[in-house]
């Protein structure tokens, strides 16, 4: 043992090995990073985080493994930053990877700190949020990777409905890798530098034939638009992060705590004008719903998500008199606001976050069915609409439902109908309640009629007046006690404030169950 | 043979009359622009100087954000509005009645 004259000073070391640990893959490393146009591990987490809120765990955490020259490429850290901070105040856990170190890959040592940081969350009610950038499972310390994964799928699923979970995808992600963000509630990738596949072009290449681009495959615009696998796509990494920030601040940090509230803003006033000239009252006309929602919102602010998928639906956060809700409204500008596949499996999966998170739900309905076809048919589209119906029962948040224009069939008893569990049901008074809309009707209703006349045209017509004249109003429907109150336009706001206030805290027994058997 | 000959010349006359026109046409051109367009350039490349010349660092601030505004390479900012959240957490309460209750049992 050296004499203590010689030792080295314990805080000299500490702050010596610290900075050592803290370079991850040092300087080659951060300007390879930069080079591609990406940030590093921290600069990502310093990004996200409050100034001077980060607290790191398991800083000097290596890799035990020793196989394939693996001892001679310790990384402290093991390529993967983990610990916990603030995001405007709110307690949130965090990991992110390091591409620069290791590849980001994920070994034994790696998958034990987010499995780590990840029960941490768990026992504390706080959000994670992953940072993705790896190369995938470390071939090098074969089944412990694998283990490593299984166990960060296991955790993703035990914290889901207790804590959000988010995953930022800002580098690769591929093969197993995808499934942790699968599992978490929202993804966000970045345009031209997130890449996200289970097997890439090569591989395709050589099993099909067929010819694909990384970016085709896999690029943020892909699986924001077509596979739906992600939900925001920025166009830079700071703008990423933002809107994480923002998606932060409509969430309540775990599912027993209330959603922050603000301030009730000045705008929109509570009888609003610019609402009477939105929906036109002929059920042909398209009009963009998302206009309908940023004149009844607080601030106009709205989050959506999903945007560029299933576009016949609308799902977003906004705040109603400072409190966040989930927004969800037919979009009768992209097939006329039909629920179909993909926009019933986008809708289901957003009712049953904000269930979870006790966001009340807020629907503006003007559906004219589930969209016809044999494509829908052999694509599945029962089991699909049934999770519509399913995720609507299961919820006992506050539902409000305010029938715009058409809630026609099946898609009226998952949008708007009582019989699911609506709290309210409002109505403008040009809303049409049916089973079908009139023309169909009246078809089915008055075939014989129309076949037998001299002018079937005419008979039609004057059949389609009579059914229009009876159901095309909301009061049939009101008459039953189907549609609670209804309201001009101009005074949307107000009323759903009322409504949100009536069911603020409502208690709805549900009988024991381990879980419901969702028609997946 | 008789309209061979004659349909020739007439060819030759026609395509030289085109190919004269065009030499011509090519000459006015360059005439033009050794009197005109030199004159032009000169007074074009002297308001490029003087549009170049930076007034203010403000200015290229302002222009280099204009830039970026339209050639889509500026973050947008993302309105965050300021919350607030109950101090007292129902997930604590919840853990520690939990506590309590599991002791209660041994």
């Amino acid at each position: 043992m050296p004499p203590e004259s010689e030792r080295p000073d314990p805080i000299d070391e500490l702050k010596a090995l610290t900075s050592k640990a803290q370079a991850l893959g040092g300087e080659a490393a951060r300007e390879r990073q930069h080079k591609q146009g990406k940030l590093t591990a921290r600069e990502r987490i310093d990004l996200l985080l409050d100034p001077d809120s980060f607290s790191e765990l398991n800083l000097f955490v290596e890799t035990r493994s020793t196989d394939f020259g693996m001892d001679a490429r310790r990384s402290p850290g093991d390529g993967v930053i983990t610990g916990s901070g603030h995001v405007n105040g709110q307690l949130v856990f965090v990991a992110s990877q390091d591409f620069g170190a290791l590849g980001g890959s994920l070994g034994e040592m790696h998958a034990e700190k987010i499995v780590k940081m990840q029960e941490l969350a768990m026992k504390a009610g706080a959000p994670i949020v992953t940072i993705l950038d790896s190369g995938g499972a470390r071939i090098q310390e074969g089944v412990l990777a694998l283990h490593g994964y299984a166990q960060i799928f296991h955790n993703n699923t035990q914290a889901s409905g207790v804590i959000p979970q988010i995953s930022i995808i800002v580098g690769p992600c591929a093969g197993g890798a995808v499934y942790s963000p699968a599992i978490t509630d929202f993804v966000f990738m970045v345009d031209g530098l997130s890449k996200m596949f289970i097997t890439g072009p090569e591989v395709i290449k050589a099993v099909t034939g067929e010819d694909v681009s990384v970016e085709e495959l896999g690029g943020g615009a892909v699986h924001c638009s077509t596979s739906g696998n992600a939900h925001f796509l920025a166009t830079d990494e700071r703008e990423c992060f933002e809107m994480v920030k923002k998606l932060l601040s409509f969430l309540p940090s775990n599912n027993l705590d209330d959603p922050p509230l603000s301030d009730t803003p000045e705008w929109p006033p509570d009888e609003n004008p610019e609402l009477d000239g939105i929906v036109p009252a002929e059920a042909t006309t398209a009009y963009d719903v998302r206009d309908l929602v940023t004149n009844v919102f607080d601030d106009g602010d709205f989050l959506e998500v999903h945007a560029e998928f299933a576009k016949n639906i609308v799902v977003g956060f906004a705040r109603l008199k400072g409190r966040p809700v989930g927004v969800v409204g037919n979009q009768p500008t992209h097939l006329a606001g039909v629920l179909d596949i993909d926009s019933s499996d986008k809708l289901a999966r957003f009712v049953r976050f904000c269930d979870a998170f006790n966001l009340p739900l807020v629907n503006f309905v003007d559906v004219p069915g589930y969209l016809p076809g044999t494509q829908q048919e052999y694509g599945g589209v029962i089991r699909h609409g049934a999770k519509v119906l399913f995720a609507y029962s299961e919820a006992n948040v506050p539902k409000i439902a305010l029938i715009v224009r058409k809630s026609y069939g099946g898609a009226y008893i998952a949008m708007s109908g009582f019989g699911l569990g609506y709290d309210r049901v409002l109505a403008y008074p040009f809303a049409e309640i049916a089973v079908m809309g009139p023309e169909g009707a009246a078809n089915i209703i008055f075939r014989r009629e129309i076949g037998e006349a001299e002018d079937p045209d005419k008979v039609r017509g004057e059949k389609i007046e009579e059914y229009r004249r009876l159901f095309a109003k909301p009061y049939t429907a009101a008459k039953y006690g189907l549609v609670d109150v209804i309201i001009e336009p101009r005074h949307t706001r107000s009323a759903l404030i009322r409504a949100l206030e009536m069911t603020a805290h409502k208690r709805e027994e549900r009988p024991e169950k381990k879980h419901g058997n969702i028609p997946l | 043979m008789d309209s061979f000959i004659p349909g020739i010349l007439l060819t030759t006359i026609g395509m030289g009359v085109v190919f004269g026109s065009l030499v011509v046409l090519m000459v006015v051109i360059l005439l033009l622009e050794r009197f005109v367009g030199s004159g032009r350039r000169e007074a074009s490349a002297d308001a490029v100087a003087q549009e170049a010349a930076p007034e203010s660092d403000d200015l290229d601030v302002v222009l280099a954000a204009a830039a970026g505004y339209f050639l889509e390479t500026e973050t947008p900012e993302v309105y965050v509005p300021p919350v607030r959240r109950n101090a007292n957490s129902v997930w604590a309460r919840t853990a520690r009645a939990g506590h309590l209750s599991q002791r209660r049992r041994r």
